[in-house]
């Protein structure tokens, strides 16, 4: 009898620690989706800012129709699928487009680029700033999964680890 | 800025009146006097006597050559180095940063408040800047009425006007101070996080501002200079304070061209003013 008593305790104490740990795993994985969501509203926005450029672009030149029509499906995509990596490859392909406009005087010089620049600019200075905070979010999240006992319950719980932003990446 | 450290300094020293250092010198010289006779007085004659008259006649001696020391300091070195430095920069040693300021910044309570030896002037971007040597204690009394003093703050305290309304509250502090009803915002440098605690109200706008390039040199002026300091923003106000102790006040047996202690008030000087400087620059880049 007594050995059962001592058992029960040893398993409800267990219980709690898995709880708590838990509880802490969830707090962490939360934090990493709300940046990961604010990195998506600053995308967004950024975005939103394609059709202009877009159209502003082409006002100027005439050779630059695969990287805007590349930009435009990227877009689509990105809205309708939301997917962070799609998002990644259209902000490159962004800034890529800013550096092809450098050999349009013209373009580079007109009101309405130089308004859209800073605009892009802004953005792109809240998406680093949100994607430093992404990652710091992400190695908590990932050092808490993998240090002992929280190791074992992330496995048990089918906690993951999370992926950074690659240092590489352009414009990161 | 005009000139650099040892450049300052060079002509600090050059136009320095020599007469008037040696007459300094010759007032150390005089208390060493004072000492010698009081000791063989106090061989040669009664000594309950001696002994109540030496501590009076060596305090009020040294006080008195401290005092002039202080005052010559103030007037021909601090003040000439910092409109060197910069020469919109005004210094007056009689005033300082109003407490109803400082009250603003750090949550601590505090009832006795001093400040003086006053700079202000202008920075880029259109930044009013001013900064003080300030002492905040909080006083209280035991059941035998006897004063028990707690030194909250002293050092110096700098209050910089911002370009933007940019942020709520951001505190950078040491690794021991916790602020009330600020979430900490971890910072993607450890050695940053070594060295700082960050609070603030939005974690987006606290990365934005501190880059990696302020996050360094926040590191490198602590680590080179070893003084402690803490930053608060609120608003478009930057507030910093700087834990120095009474640096602008001579110690005993210390020259008035001591050059270390001299750059150490131009180190705190130079570096309120260059971060002040970039912080502006970032403040308006950054979109609200």
């Amino acid at each position: 009898m007594e050995a059962i008593i001592f058992i029960g305790i040893i398993l409800f104490i267990i219980l709690i620690i898995v709880l708590i740990q838990y509880n802490k795993l969830i707090k962490l994985r939360n934090k990493v989706k709300q940046a990961e969501s604010a990195i998506d509203v600053y995308l967004t926005q950024r975005f939103d800012l394609i059709p202009n450029l877009v159209r502003v672009v082409k006002e100027y030149t005439n050779h630059e129709e695969t990287i805007l029509t590349k930009i435009t499906e990227l877009r689509e995509k990105y809205l309708k699928e939301k997917n962070m990596k799609d998002g990644q490859k259209l902000n490159n392909e962004c800034n890529q487009l800013l550096v092809v406009i450098e050999n349009y005087p013209d373009l580079k010089a007109s009101e309405q680029y130089l308004n859209l620049q800073k605009s892009l600019t802004k953005m792109e200075n809240q998406l680093q700033a949100a994607r430093r905070v992404y990652n710091v979010e992400v190695t908590e999240y990932n050092t808490a999964i993998n240090v002992f006992p929280r190791n074992i319950i992330g496995k048990l719980l089918g906690f993951r680890e999370a992926d950074l932003f690659e240092a590489n990446l352009p414009n990161n | 800025m005009d000139n650099n450290f040892e450049e300052i300094y060079q002509k600090i020293i050059s136009e320095l009146n020599k007469e008037d250092v040696e007459k300094l010198k010759t007032k150390k010289i005089e208390s060493k006097y004072i000492l010698i006779i009081a000791i063989i007085s106090l061989v040669t004659c009664t000594f309950p006597l001696f002994i109540i008259l030496l501590p009076i006649l060596l305090i009020s001696s040294v006080s008195k050559q401290t005092s002039n020391n202080n005052i010559f300091f103030k007037q021909n070195i601090i003040k000439k180095m910092i409109q060197y430095y910069n020469s919109s920069f005004i210094y007056n040693s009689a005033i300082g940063i109003h407490t109803g300021e400082y009250s603003k910044t750090w949550q601590e309570k505090y009832n006795r408040y001093h400040a003086e030896d006053d700079i202000n002037g202008i920075l880029k971007n259109n930044c009013r800047f001013e900064m003080s040597d300030v002492s905040a204690q909080y006083v209280t009394y035991d059941s035998e009425d006897r004063e028990q003093v707690k030194t909250v703050f002293s050092g110096i305290f700098a209050r910089i006007e911002l370009p933007k309304n940019f942020i709520d509250e951001l505190y950078i502090c040491g690794k021991s101070k916790d602020i009330e009803n600020l979430e900490r915002v971890k910072m993607d440098s450890s050695e940053f996080e070594k060295n700082f605690r960050v609070y603030a109200s939005n974690k987006i706008i606290t990365f934005q501002l501190l880059t990696m390039d302020i996050m360094q040199s926040l590191i490198e002026y602590k680590q080179n200079n070893n003084i402690e300091f803490e930053i608060c923003i609120k608003g478009n106000l930057l507030y910093i304070r700087y834990w120095t102790g009474d640096i602008f006040e001579l110690g005993m047996g210390k020259e008035i061209t001591d050059h270390d202690i001299i750059q150490k008030y131009y180190n705190i000087l130079d570096f309120t003013v260059k971060l002040s400087e970039r912080l502006s620059d970032i403040i308006l880049e950054i979109q609200l």
